[in-house]
């Protein structure tokens, strides 16, 4: 395992560069376990100016040792970041410091504001809100950033980011079959007749293209006073079809216990409120063929992360546990294809 | 035993043992790490010598691919069971992985059979879980 006083000490002497504090000293470093992407540092970091001191609660975003949603480009991460304000209202971190290549701790990392609030989980939305009138105006402020990031114009976007000079909308789709190919440890026979599908079908994306956040649901956003205040973890951000992002929020592993859409609007609210915003009408066949290409995602980044336990890249037990889980996702996509025939 | 299985328990044993059992500083949980990692890297090497699952899980594969060339999938690859289950498997695999993308393109009665045997090996696997975190 890493050694963290050196991770520590590494982090200390970058934000004392970027600070201009070489007295500059962190406090309250935690790495949060829940994700299984970037990594994400929790840190305060406190240093005096003049007769002043300061406190500042930060957030490092790492290349994890082993990710399941790769590629990992920190340059990416950090231009995104930076250029989204400058288009959009999006609620966002601010991005403040980049270490491209890795000198403080051995990985690249950029570091962001800490955002103050909550992170609501789909399951247990049926007793964070207040009532069911607060619930769903988180549902319908998350809509709205939706359509606020489907309206930006892909061309403002970094030169990097995956499917800005793609015209196919189906691009996404192969970039997981790419994934696939490279981590399957051996077939998969529902995710071979799934991808079949998904090729059979390529006639149902909906012709609209933008940018797509990529994982938009409840659990990367951070709601404070019944107020989105941020939106999260933005490393799937890629151009494409932007009812990806309303399957994905859909996604049937975050129904929660209200079994709505992120535990939050109903699916007939959830369309109803984005035609409104954004002024047109998803079809059925859409939503049906990007809510199994999320099914099928999800499983690929199981298969990843069986493939990485196997091979020794993670010892995190999570990983291994993950690859169980499929046969849940692959009964699901079932379902779906075959609900036409 | 797969390839992929022995090093699935192989590779929990050596987090137990390694990157689990030292932090953790109840005396008598870190034996129990310990024990687990002990238990499950010998586990491994018994499964070794038991060829069933593997043999079941093949005949249920090859019945897919029956009911595949009964819907007109054009092959008569895969061949007859070799001494090695795991190697046969792996033939089988590759065989329904050309067989169902085939199987997309054609007409909803042609895939009825086969699409009804993909839903109830799943069950199959569905029943066969402890416990799940991702219903």
């Amino acid at each position: 395992m890493e050694d963290q006083a050196a991770l520590e000490a590494g982090l200390r002497s970058f934000l004392a560069r970027q600070l201009g504090a070489e007295d500059l000293r962190l406090s309250d470093v935690r790495r949060h376990i829940e994700g299984f992407s970037w990594e994400t540092w929790d840190l305060t970091a406190h240093w005096q100016q003049g007769e002043s001191a300061h406190s500042r609660r930060l957030i490092a975003r790492r290349v994890p040792q082993a990710g399941l949603v790769g590629p990992y480009d920190v340059s990416l991460q950090w231009e995104l970041a930076r250029a989204l304000p400058l288009v959009s209202s999006i609620p966002l971190p601010e991005a403040l410091w980049v270490d491209r290549e890795g000198e403080a701790t051995g990985r690249p990392l950029y570091v962001m504001e800490h955002v103050a609030g909550d992170v609501p989980a789909p399951w247990n939305s049926h007793t964070y809100f207040f009532d069911d009138s607060a619930r769903r105006d988180v549902g319908r402020q998350l809509v709205e950033i939706i359509a606020a990031i489907h309206a930006i114009d892909p061309i403002e976007l970094p030169a990097l980011i995956r499917g800005r000079e793609d015209p196919d909308l189906t691009a996404e789709v192969a970039h997981w079959e790419r994934a696939y190919e490279r981590d399957r440890i051996e077939p998969v026979p529902v995710l071979e007749r799934a991808f079949g599908w998904l090729a059979s079908h390529a006639g149902d994306v909906s012709g609209h293209r933008a940018l797509v956040h990529g994982d938009f649901r409840i659990g990367n956003a951070i709601v404070r006073d019944g107020r989105v205040v941020a939106m999260l973890d933005w490393e799937l951000a890629h151009v494409g079809d932007p009812v990806e992002d309303l399957a994905n929020f859909a996604h049937r592993l975050y129904w929660g216990k209200l079994g709505i859409p992120s535990g939050l609007l109903s699916m007939e609210e959830l369309l109803d409120a984005y035609r409104e915003v954004a002024g047109w009408s998803v079809s059925e066949r859409s939503m049906t063929f990007w809510l199994v290409f999320n099914d099928v995602r999800s499983a690929v980044s199981f298969v990843t992360a069986r493939q990485l336990f196997a091979r020794g890249a993670t010892r995190d037990l999570r990983y291994a546990a993950f690859g169980r889980q499929i046969p849940y996702l692959l009964r699901h996509i079932m379902a779906d294809i075959t609900s036409d025939d | 035993m797969t390839e992929s299985a022995r090093q699935l328990l192989e590779g929990i044993a050596r987090a137990l043992a390694e990157d689990v059992s030292p932090h953790v500083e109840d005396r008598f949980a870190q034996m129990q790490c310990k024990a687990a990692a002990e238990l499950l890297g010998n586990l491994a090497a018994e499964l070794d010598w038991a060829p069933e699952p593997i043999e079941q899980r093949n005949r249920e594969l090859q019945e897919l691919i029956e009911a595949l060339r009964r819907a007109g999938w054009p092959t008569d690859a895969a061949g007859e069971p070799t001494d090695l289950p795991a190697l046969h498997q792996a033939r089988l695999l590759d065989e329904l992985r050309s067989a169902l993308r085939w199987l997309s393109e054609q007409p909803p009665e042609a895939r009825k059979a086969v699409d009804a045997m993909l839903r109830d090996d799943l069950e199959r696997q569905v029943a066969a879980l402890r416990r799940g975190m991702f219903r």
